[in-house]
């Protein structure tokens, strides 16, 4: 039997039973969709994690004070200063180093506030980020020493603060009362895992520290590698930098951490690799559900079409060819299914995403293993209605009422 | 001498579904030559439609022997039986038994899939050659329940006869149908008999049925009680006139 008459002869069935056959297609369409939600939702929160450490910058170290986690041992808080981050410097295999502070602060120009974070830090910061400005300049380690009372906004502070200001460089504007000049804005980057990262404005370190806050602790120094071999070398240069500028005995703990981007991203990585295919594994039971479902409303067509079934045995049509007739019937059940199954998942993904900060991505080899999926489920959960089928006697499928 | 089709020698069958075993058929011998028109009576339970299942390759004997056209029936298996009945056998049923929501054309064409062949064409090109023949054209497209018993019938008998079988089997095909109607079924298998030398086996109730054919075989108790031709009655019929 050639397999465009099997086909029409499957759909012809189907859809004399049009209500019968999208009740039964439902399993199959919500595992499907449920699947492709999950996967691609983990993917995507996936993806949103990476791009947000990489936008951290490449091959990036970054220190932070307090050593481990736990209850901070002894009664001085370590704190991490200038001094470290000027030593830090000038280690071997160091690109750039960039100390930073924050506080968050009110903004007011006019009449116009806005509260957001002030970032003191280096200018060797945009070259770890690898940001740039879109009108003005960010600030020099000029502006730094001198603790210039300059400032660089983020785009979201711009839209929020200065509405409607064509060149907002040159303006001023006022952090907690002090008054600063604006040099620059920088370039958007977009919101990753929630966090708005234009929502900031960056000043001179010693500008923050010294107007601001007070005192030479810094929180954290980012420090960046030539390269991704030179990251684990790096971290022994810095250990033992700051264990001798600490003083720290030998037997001591560090009193200070050091995060490696890189190795957070690969962990990152597989954590959530497999949190979405737990999650897909989950879905995909749903698509065996649906599966039973086919196999019950197969068995139910079976039974109701055994005169059908004698009929066609007395004109001539052998078991195999009955056999391939249901089998086919339930392989278009579930690949129609399977087809709206990824289109429900895909328009679900997109009013999620639309609705949370969550993102999604369907790559094609999840729109592909689905479909097999599918296929593999109307072939697995079909054979069994399809075979009692192919193995009726025709004699009493004849005489069946 | 006319070429033998069928021979039946001591075939017996028995069901055991039921309580006690029924023979429905016992000892049965039967020789049918091609061209051949057959009417097989008796009353009801005799065994008329177990006989039939029997020379339409549907469902082997327990003992005795089945030669189809010289070739023997008891030792095939499923797929070679759907194989003998796909080349050299069509039915016709009381009920019609048309597929219902294919349309009087798919109905026509459903052998000839199942016999291979491939090309929809061809399929079509002799469909619509049988419904025409079987006065249906434009006819074609109609669902069964679109159209009359009698007409229901006749796509049964395009459906049993467009594989060009040698053997037409029909279970009380007037059966469901008015006296007219009928009349104007057995005509038509007459005609196909006359004209294409087809062997027709026909089971009936009804005497006027039984004489349309030439020869009558009567079945009581799953034996056969009478082999009767009515050739000759004819022949003396016409020649007296
Ligand atoms: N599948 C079966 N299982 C058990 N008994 C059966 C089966 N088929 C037929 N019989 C029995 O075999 C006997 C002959 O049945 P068959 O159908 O051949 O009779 P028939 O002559 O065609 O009768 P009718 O004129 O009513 O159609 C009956 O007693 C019937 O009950
Ligand atoms: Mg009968």
């Amino acid at each position: 039997m050639d397999l465009t008459s099997s086909l029409k002869m499957a759909t012809q069935s189907l859809l004399a039973n049009k209500m019968r056959s999208f009740l039964t297609m439902l399993g199959v369409i919500i595992g499907v969709g449920a699947v492709i939600i999950m996967v691609a939702l983990g993917q995507g929160t996936a993806a949103g994690i990476t791009d947000s450490i990489s936008s951290m910058g490449a091959n990036l170290l970054t220190v932070s004070a307090g050593g481990g986690f736990g209850p901070v041992r002894g009664a001085t808080t370590a704190q991490l200063t200038n001094a470290d981050a000027e030593a830090i410097k000038s280690l071997p295999l160091v690109k750039n180093v960039a100390a930073e502070s924050s506080t968050s602060a009110t903004i007011s120009y006019g009449s116009a506030t806005w509260s957001t974070t002030v970032d003191g830090t280096w200018p060797e910061l945009m070259s770890i980020k690898e940001q740039d400005t879109v009108q003005g300049s960010f600030f020099t380690a000029e502006d730094n020493s001198k603790s210039n009372p300059v400032a660089v906004l983020g785009g979201t502070v711009v839209e929020n603060l200065l509405p409607g200001v064509a060149t907002p460089v040159g303006e001023t504007i006022k952090i907690n009362g002090i008054s600063f000049t604006i040099i620059g804005i920088l370039e958007n980057k977009g919101s990753s895992m929630g966090n708005d990262q234009d929502d900031i404005i960056y000043i001179p370190l010693n500008t923050l520290q010294q107007r601001m806050i007070g005192g030479g602790s810094v929180r954290s120094i980012s420090v960046q590698a030539a390269s991704a071999e030179n990251l684990n070398p790096l971290k022994e240069y810095l250990t033992t930098l700051l264990r001798q500028r600490h003083r720290l005995a030998e037997t001591a703990d560090n009193d200070f951490r050091i995060q490696d981007t890189t190795e957070l991203l690969a962990t990152i990585e597989d954590t959530t690799a497999m949190m979405s295919f737990l999650l897909g594994g989950i879905a995909a039971v749903s698509l065996l559900v649906g599966g039973i479902g086919i196999m019950n409303i197969m068995l139910v067509s079976v039974t109701e079409r055994t005169r059908e079934i004698g009929i066609r045995m007395a004109i001539g049509a052998t078991g195999r060819a009955i056999r391939t007739q249901f089998l086919i019937e339930s392989l278009v059940l579930c690949l129609i299914g399977g087809i709206m199954g990824i289109l429900l998942g895909w328009a679900g993904g997109l009013a999620i995403t639309s609705l949370t900060d969550l993102n999604m991505k369907i790559a094609p080899w999840l729109v592909l293993l689905s479909l097999g999926f599918a296929t593999a489920i109307g072939l697995f959960f079909g054979y069994y209605p399809a075979n009692k089928a192919a193995r009726m006697n025709p004699i009493d499928a004849l005489r069946f009422e | 001498m006319a070429e033998n089709l069928i021979k039946l020698r001591d075939i017996d069958k028995t069901y055991y579904g039921a309580a006690t075993p029924v023979h429905a058929l016992r000892s049965v011998s039967l020789d049918i030559d091609k061209g051949e028109m057959v009417a097989i009576m008796g009353p009801s339970g005799s065994g008329k439609s177990t006989l039939m299942n029997m020379l339409g390759c549907l469902d082997k004997p327990d003992t005795g022997e089945y030669l189809f056209a010289g070739q023997d029936v008891m030792n095939l298996d499923r797929d070679q039986l759907a194989h003998m009945r796909s080349i050299f056998i069509g039915f016709v049923f009381q009920n019609f038994n048309l597929i219902g929501r294919a349309t009087a054309m798919e109905n026509v064409c459903l052998p000839l899939i199942y016999a291979g062949i491939k090309s929809s064409r061809e399929r079509e090109k002799r469909g619509r050659q049988m419904l025409s023949m079987m006065g249906l054209a434009g006819r074609e497209q109609h669902l069964p329940k679109q159209l009359s018993g009698g007409q229901q019938q006749r796509v049964a008998i395009a459906r049993a006869l467009v594989n060009d079988p040698g053997l037409v089997l029909a279970d009380e095909p007037t059966g469901a149908l008015d006296t007219r109607t009928s009349e104007e079924i057995m005509l038509l298998l007459k005609k196909l008999n006359q004209e294409r030398g087809l062997t027709v086996v026909i089971i009936t109730h009804e005497p006027e049925v039984g004489n349309h054919c030439q020869r009558i075989v009567q079945l009581t108790d799953g034996q056969i009680v009478m082999d009767q031709s009515l050739v000759m009655d004819m022949a003396i019929a016409s020649g007296m006139h």
